[in-house]
């Protein structure tokens, strides 16, 4: 991994906290969506593993479409990927110490 | 707190009082003078009369005459229609088809089916359209109870199960794009994956009477299902090992909420158990499963036909004969003769 790639990780990172779940005011990156970012620098494409906290989640596709929105303003990204998978399971100990105390303040026993 | 009585069931009605503008009033039943009253729900009326009529009208759906839902499926094969006929206007099946269309993230499970055995590769095809069709068919009936449940609870319950169950539907049906030379492939991409004859058990081709039978799906189908994705938690082959942990944890929940019901009204619950039994109990197949044995053989799933079944039995014993509604059911003689195990269905009894 070049510095170059360390910074534009730390970067998507970054940009992907902007995401928040359509149905709470937390972060994808907090909720423990995002399972893993790589970034291809060859083709500009970032690559990401998410997974969802149940299968049946009704937002996924709209999820989707707001990584893709949020990554492609980033000057070095034309391409994101994203695949969804199931491992591992999501449980709310996936939560960031501050999603559980928004969610918290929000009435949602975690 | 008298009623009217009819032939097999006396009931009565309680008012409970509320802070609401109408009376909400508890239900309760039972078969014989000598039994105890049991609740069997709440209805919301203005005065005992009222609240009697709608007690009485509360615990049984009717089927209307011609209604697609409560069509029986015939052992033929259509040709054309799908178990579901919602589908019926240009658009609505575009975007069926376009919802079975590959996208990005099912890639590498695409991929993946070339890493099977070529001799596997059919049984996995059959396993796979068997789970996808059938938990999108439960997923369905569940939801036909988010409104006339018997009680708020139990609405929101079975519009929590109908999502899982369809989001589990969703995770599968994708992974069948990856098996070229399967049957239905050329028709699941012209009209999408429900205008195609079904792979799901006979006994969810109509949806649920009464409340029983959902609870008697909930506790056996669906248990039936769970019980085989157990044994693929550490299944070798990863589009369906990672969908059965996630399933399974999800499905914690379906069982407990069986479970508790089963607890509460027993005697309820004892013809329409008897009733899914045996599609629960024969979906693993024999011995000699073509479907089953192989990917137990090969180690994609940790249990064979035989297994499956005693696990099956093991998960609901202890359940039923403290309800002591067990002893009838686990005798009974499963008609295998009616049983295909390509489709996975039990055809109708003469």
């Amino acid at each position: 991994m070049t510095p170059d790639s360390d910074d534009t990780l730390a970067r998507l990172w970054s940009a992907l906290r902007e995401v928040e779940d359509p149905e709470i005011p937390v972060s994808l990156v907090d909720m423990g969506l995002i399972v893993s970012i790589d970034y291809a620098g060859s083709t500009q494409t970032a690559q990401l593993k998410i997974t969802y906290t149940a299968m049946g989640c009704p937002a996924m596709d709209m999820i989707q479409d707001d990584i893709r929105a949020r990554l492609l303003r980033e000057p070095d990204v034309s391409a994101v990927d994203i695949d969804v998978v199931w491992d591992p399971v999501w449980t709310h100990r996936r939560l960031s110490q501050s999603a559980r105390e928004t969610m918290r303040d929000l009435g949602v026993s975690v | 707190m008298s009623t009217a009585a009819s032939p097999q069931r006396e009931r009565g009605v309680r008012e409970e009082s509320k802070p609401s503008l109408r009376t909400c009033w508890l239900v309760f039943a039972r078969r014989r003078y000598d039994e105890a009253l049991y609740q069997v729900g709440t209805v919301t009326a203005d005065d005992p009369a009222m609240a009697v009529i709608f007690a009485q009208r509360d615990d049984r759906r009717t089927a209307q005459p011609g209604a697609d839902r409560d069509r029986l499926l015939s052992d033929a094969r259509p040709t054309t229609a799908g178990l579901f006929e919602t589908a019926t206007d240009q658009e609505a099946i575009d975007k069926a088809v376009a919802a079975a269309a590959p996208v990005a993230a099912e890639r590498a499970d695409l991929a993946m089916v070339n890493t099977l055995d070529a001799a596997l590769r059919q049984p996995m095809y059959a396993l796979l359209s068997s789970l996808a069709d059938n938990k999108y068919v439960l997923g369905r009936r569940y939801a036909e109870w988010c409104t006339g449940a018997p009680m708020l609870e139990s609405a929101v319950a079975a519009a929590a199960m109908a999502q899982d169950e369809l989001g589990h539907a969703r995770s599968f049906y994708p992974l069948l794009r990856g098996f070229p030379n399967a049957r239905d492939v050329v028709q699941m991409e012209e009209k999408g994956w429900q205008q195609r004859p079904t792979n799901a058990m006979a006994c969810l081709d109509r949806s649920f009477a009464t409340w029983s039978e959902f609870l008697a799906a909930n506790l056996l189908v669906d248990t039936a299902f769970t019980t085989l994705l157990s044994a693929a938690v550490s299944s070798s082959y990863e589009p369906l090992r990672q969908r059965a942990a996630k399933i399974v944890q999800e499905e914690a929940g379906h069982w407990v909420h069986g479970a508790g019901w089963v607890r509460r009204a027993p005697a309820h619950l004892s013809s329409a158990l008897a009733a899914v039994w045996d599609d629960a109990f024969t979906w693993f197949g024999q011995a000699d499963d073509p479907v089953l044995g192989p990917l137990a053989e090969a180690g994609i799933l940790a249990d064979k036909p035989e297994a499956l079944r005693r696990n099956l039995r093991a998960r609901l014993e202890p359940l039923l004969d403290e309800a002591e509604v067990g002893e009838p059911l686990f005798t009974r003689e499963l008609p295998w003769s009616r049983w295909d195990p390509t489709v996975r269905r039990l055809s109708p009894a003469v």
